[in-house]
């Protein structure tokens, strides 16, 4: 079996025409399907829908699919996943979906990236430590891609995902949603825009469970399944090996070490991103890591090169719900989190702006209020997504540096341009880990 | 010990042999330890050597693996001998490459290298991609030799990692290999190529990166990701003279290379591309228009809103939506003009767009476009351009849009008056007066309290506002009258509360009953003594239980000192006639913790209907209760309680602990 997925795909004549026809609803916001592409009964036509697949689809990834497959110019026509269960559920939820029995299924990636040279994207929903090397095939593949997150266990991994994506003119989206959600948005661009004066601190929500410092433990050996029920092998991957238990695979692999990203990972591969974007981060990383001695790095204090300060926050303290980001500048602040029914503020009078920059917002970059739907726009489009890769790679490599400054119980200096730590060769070491092989990229 | 060796027997190793036996329980207690990543306890000398006796041992899976793990963090070049004998062995080959890939210094690096020529298959495949993390020039020539290795995965493998190298003597054999290339490893030198082309014009080589991506790009069976790649990086190396291959691409019957070039110039930065596509776009056919606008709104640069305001006038309809949007995207004010006069276009999606458009525009120039319009236009747009004053806060409407508000068409007339009471501020309180006072239109009314609450609710001088808002009182309808009162309600202080004390005597129904429920809703016990005496002196029966609920509601304002409240508890026991006045002093009297309260809750067990909640009470008080609290009192009450609530176990329970505790406590 070849390891080269991509080597025998190509793109069809079909799927050109139809990314063509799909080009006149660029600007459209909401998409507006023209008629020419339309088959009866309003529905788009097969010939001009965004071909789907989905790659390691659980709970997260079953509302990113219902939430896909809710768009009228998208197919689901395949599951690819390590689970027959898995499988057999996804496809059951597909076919039943569009009235049909054409969802194929397929347990090793790289054989469903040879044989379904169809597909034009994939949804990425496996466990963590799978985000970014899946991302790395599709795209190799030819594929774009829609990846949960957090979308890279290293800094060197969320820098092949970017580079990956740049060579092959890929379109990536990771799955920080917050950032196509009007009450965000709304902070972001209110920070970004200048409403607060020159903001000099963001705060950042980092998860309120687990810690920065995690386990690795083995749980207990179980008889390994037979492959076409669960392949344990490709469930591991690039990871070390460790002997097969089936909690692992039904999702009970985070806080280890060598699956998860801690408490920092699992909410600031959101939070980060939306902090930055408040102070036009989103091209860099924070400089300066203050250690803290606590166990999840609550209170971190980063600084970006331009003295902006962003501060981990593990409680409510500066907003009431999750995964939350508030900017302070000389003039005011701003703060969202989910559960909120609008943002808060510290006038009335930033909050009365909320209609004319949300406005402002989508004029400028004409993209929806939708995440996925800008996914789906920038494949026609070939724009790049509001959570690309290089968004994706600069707001991860926040996040491993504040995991590696708490590994290191210490301070620790980064380098955005380089990607290193300044003149610190322990932390530099943790940039990295040794793919199994054959993974390796 | 145990776990360190098989069956009891010695580790064979020397090194092992020294190191005593607590030490090497401790070093895998801490491997076990199972907190990640583990942090050195001793020394990283002392600490390498440890877990190099562990590799050495006999030592279980999970150890050796763990050691190795730790080694990627400290190890040095004593440790690569041993991890370099483990890249043989299929189960820690991995393991023993998590631990060299990160260890500075050649030794690494020539155990690696030396490797290749020991190893087959996987553990082979995976030293490769080491030294390609490692970017080991020095192999060069060992993986070169590689790429015409049987197994297709060592080929692959070769090739991007000789791309990690990256230089333009790792160039070369990928160069050399690509014509002959088995199809099944074709992408991996792609990408190889890639890779080098990539570093080559990052270091300033850009003549060598071209001729890769040339290479490429003239593949003849290439998937389209790396044509479209090649083109990516032939024009954008080439920087100004890339842009007749972008023409020709945008223009060409290739789909897949024009998607391509989409992308590449919305990356590109040299400045002459945005007047060349501006160019391109009156010449091309609709569907390439399309792409162009794409590409010109998203590179931002106001020299090619010319070009897009044209297109926007006439031609295809979706052409001319894309070009509407291009130039808001683009967001110079000097599209709002030109926008405006598509306002009233047949085509209502370009109106649409139009209109979207100037909302989104940003700058002053832009409201005054708006400004004017409202001022000028015909009803249509009028309405149209209220909306845009709402939505982009233009406050310097303010005094047209009092203008508006008189106009005879309704319509028209109840826009401007709910986008004027949205922007008012509160030097436009005696404007918004003037329009409430008269006014009979429940959503005008509706608009104005909204507005005048905001104002009062973040004025810094809440006299001020109150001293207007009493003032237009007397001329007030009912129907405003009402609103002023809910809006004192939102200012508050003392002035506020007597208008609306005052109001209370009003002939008119609905204000005297807004009075009251003004006074219930107050938010501070400042209200108190005027409900009390309302509850005893009104004459009908509803305002009585009014005026004596929101007394009761007293009780429960934090602002109210606890004697105060325990008073008014006091005070309205005496009135109370009704159940629902009884749980409502009861839920009063549950979050005051004084021994008083067991006085007013007691007799409530004897009411059928509250009697339940009077036994919670009585317990909450006495899960409360402090050393003053009279034992006796307190006790009696809990043992009537105990006694009446046998429905009720939990409670009934709850009691009993109570009583045995205080019998503890004695």
């Amino acid at each position: 079996m070849t390891t080269d997925p991509e080597a025998n795909s190509a793109v069809t004549r079909r799927q050109f025409l139809k990314r063509s026809a799909a080009a006149s609803t660029v600007f459209a916001i909401p998409t507006i399907i023209p008629a020419s592409a339309l088959g009866k009964g309003g529905a788009v036509a097969p010939s001009n829908r965004i071909v789907m697949g989905g790659i390691g689809i659980h709970n997260r990834g079953g509302s990113d699919l219902t939430w896909m497959m809710g768009e009228p110019d998208v197919q689901f026509v395949a599951i690819c996943d390590i689970s027959k269960e898995r499988r057999e559920a996804v496809k059951h939820t597909i076919d039943n979906k569009y009235g049909t029995k054409d969802c194929t299924m397929h347990r090793d990636i790289r054989e469903f990236l040879v044989e379904r040279t169809d597909i034009d994207g994939v949804l990425i929903a496996t466990g963590d430590h799978w985000h970014a090397l899946a991302s790395i095939l599709a795209m190799r593949a030819g594929k774009d891609v829609y990846s949960e997150k957090p979308s890279c266990m290293t800094i060197a991994e969320g820098q092949a995902v970017a580079d990956t994506a740049r060579e092959y003119c890929r379109v990536y989206q990771t799955g920080a949603q917050r950032l196509s959600e009007p009450n965000h948005v709304f902070a972001i661009e209110t920070a970004r825009s200048g409403r607060l004066g020159k903001v000099h601190t963001a705060y950042a929500h980092i998860a309120p469970w687990d810690a920065a410092i995690m386990g690795n433990a083995w749980k207990p050996a179980q008889p390994e399944p037979p492959k076409d029920e669960v392949d344990w092998d490709i469930w591991l991957g690039p990871c070390p090996w460790r002997p097969y238990n089936s909690s692992y695979v039904k999702g009970d692999w985070r806080g280890l070490y060598d699956f998860h990203t801690s408490c920092i990972g699992e909410w600031g591969a959101h939070t980060f991103a939306q902090a930055q974007a408040g102070i036009n981060a989103l091209d860099t990383s924070p400089i300066d890591y203050k250690y803290v001695d606590n166990p999840t790095g609550d209170g971190m204090v980063t600084t970006f090169a331009n003295g902006a300060k962003m501060v981990l926050s593990r409680g409510d303290k500066y907003w009431h719900g999750s995964c939350g980001e508030r900017f302070d500048g000389p003039e005011g602040w701003v703060a969202a989190a989910d559960g909120y029914s609008k943002p808060d503020a510290s006038s009335p009078a930033l909050l009365a702006d909320f209609k004319k920059v949300i406005a402002e917002y989508i004029a400028r970059t004409q993209r929806p209020m939708n995440h996925v739907r800008d996914f789906f726009d920038c494949i026609k489009t070939r724009r790049q997504t509001v959570a690309n890769a290089e968004v994706m790679y600069r707001s991860m490599s926040t996040v491993h540096a504040a995991n590696i400054c708490m590994w290191l119980k210490r301070d620790v200096k980064f380098d955005p341009i380089k990607a290193e730590f300044v003149n610190d060769a322990e932390a530099n070491r943790l940039r990295s880990r040794a793919m199994r092989e054959p993974w390796i990229i | 010990m145990d776990n360190l060796t098989e069956n009891g027997s010695k580790p064979k190793e020397s090194i092992v042999m020294q190191i005593s036996k607590l030490k090497q329980t401790l070093i895998v207690a801490l491997l076990s330890s199972g907190v990640y990543p583990a942090m050195a306890q001793a020394p990283a000398k002392e600490q390498e050597a440890k877990l190099i006796a562990v590799l050495q041992s006999n030592a279980e899976f999970l150890q050796k693996a763990d050691a190795c793990r730790e080694l990627a963090r400290i190890g040095s070049a004593d440790c690569v001998p041993v991890l370099a004998g483990l890249l043989a062995d299929e189960k820690l080959t991995h393991m023993a490459r998590y631990g060299l890939e990160t260890v500075p210094g050649p030794a690494a690096d020539e155990a690696l290298r030396a490797a290749l020529g020991k190893l087959k298959g996987r553990p082979l495949v995976g030293v490769i991609g080491s030294l390609g993390v490692r970017h080991d020039e020095k192999a060069l020539a060992a993986l070169a030799g590689l790429l015409k290795d049987g197994d297709a995965e060592v080929v692959q493998a070769v090739a991007r990692a000789l791309g990690k190298i990256g230089s333009a003597e790792a160039a070369k054999p990928l160069l050399a290999t690509l014509p002959d290339v088995p199809a099944i490893s074709q992408l991996a030198v792609c990408e190889g190529l890639f890779r080098c082309a990539e570093a080559l014009a990052a270091s300033g080589q850009n003549d060598k990166a071209i001729i890769i991506y040339d290479t490429l790009r003239n593949l003849k069976q290439a998937p389209h990701q790396v044509l479209a790649g090649a083109l990516r990086g032939a024009i954008l190396t080439r920087q100004k003279d890339g842009l007749p291959w972008l023409l020709e691409a945008l223009r060409g019957s290739n789909l897949g290379l024009m998607l391509a070039a989409e992308r590449i110039a919305i990356e590109m930065k040299v400045a002459e591309v945005s007047k060349v596509l501006a160019d391109e776009l009156a010449k091309a056919a609709p569907d390439r228009q399309l792409v162009l606008c794409n590409v010109l709104g998203k590179r931002g640069d106001a020299t090619a809103l010319p070009g897009l305001l044209g297109l926007a006038k006439a031609g295809d309809k979706a052409a001319r939506v894309a070009a509407i949007r291009a130039a808001v995207e683009i967001g110079n004010a000097a599209a709002a003009v030109p926008l405006t006069e598509l306002l009233k276009d047949a085509e209502g999606e370009v109106a649409q767009a139009a209109a979207v458009g100037i909302a989104g525009l940003p700058g002053p120039e832009v409201d005054a476009c708006v400004l004017r319009l409202l001022g000028s236009g015909d009803q249509a747009v009028k309405l149209k351009m209220i909306e845009l004053v709402s939505q982009r806060r233009i406050a310097t409407a303010l005094p047209l849009l009092l203008k508006i508000r008189d106009d005879k068409d309704e319509a028209l007339r109840s826009a401007a008056i709910r986008c004027f009471a949205e922007l008012a501020s509160e030097t436009e309180i005696s404007s918004l007066l003037e329009r409430l006072v008269t006014n009979t239109n429940a959503a005008e009314i509706a608009a104005i309290e909204k507005a005048l609450a905001a104002i009062c609710a973040a004025s810094a001088d809440p006299k001020a506002c109150v001293a207007k808002l009493v003032a237009a009182l007397p001329k007030a309808g009912p129907e405003a009258k009402v609103a002023l009162l809910r809006t004192l309600g939102v200012a508050g202080g003392t002035e506020a509360l007597n208008a609306v004390r005052g109001a209370v005597d009003d002939s008119n129904k609905d204000v005297h009953t807004a009075a009251i429920r003004g006074l219930c809703e107050w938010k501070t016990g400042e209200a108190a003594p005027l409900l009390l005496a309302l509850a005893k002196s009104s004459s009908g029966q509803v305002d009585k239980i009014l005026s004596l609920r929101g007394y009761l509601g007293m009780a429960a304002k934090q602002d109210v000192p606890a004697p105060q409240r325990l008073a008014i508890c006091r005070e309205s026991a005496s009135m109370i006639q009704r159940d629902d006045e009884k749980l409502l002093l009861l839920a009063a009297l549950a979050n005051l913790a004084d021994p008083e309260s067991l006085n007013l809750i007691v007799p409530c067990l004897d009411v059928p209907a509250v009697k339940r909640e009077a036994v919670a009470t009585v317990i909450a008080v006495a899960e409360k209760r402090q050393k003053n609290h009279s034992v006796e009192i307190t006790r009696a009450a809990l043992k009537k309680a105990a006694e009446i609530v046998t429905d009720k176990p939990e409670l009934a329970k709850r009691a009993h602990d109570l009583l045995q505790q205080m019998e503890s406590e004695k």
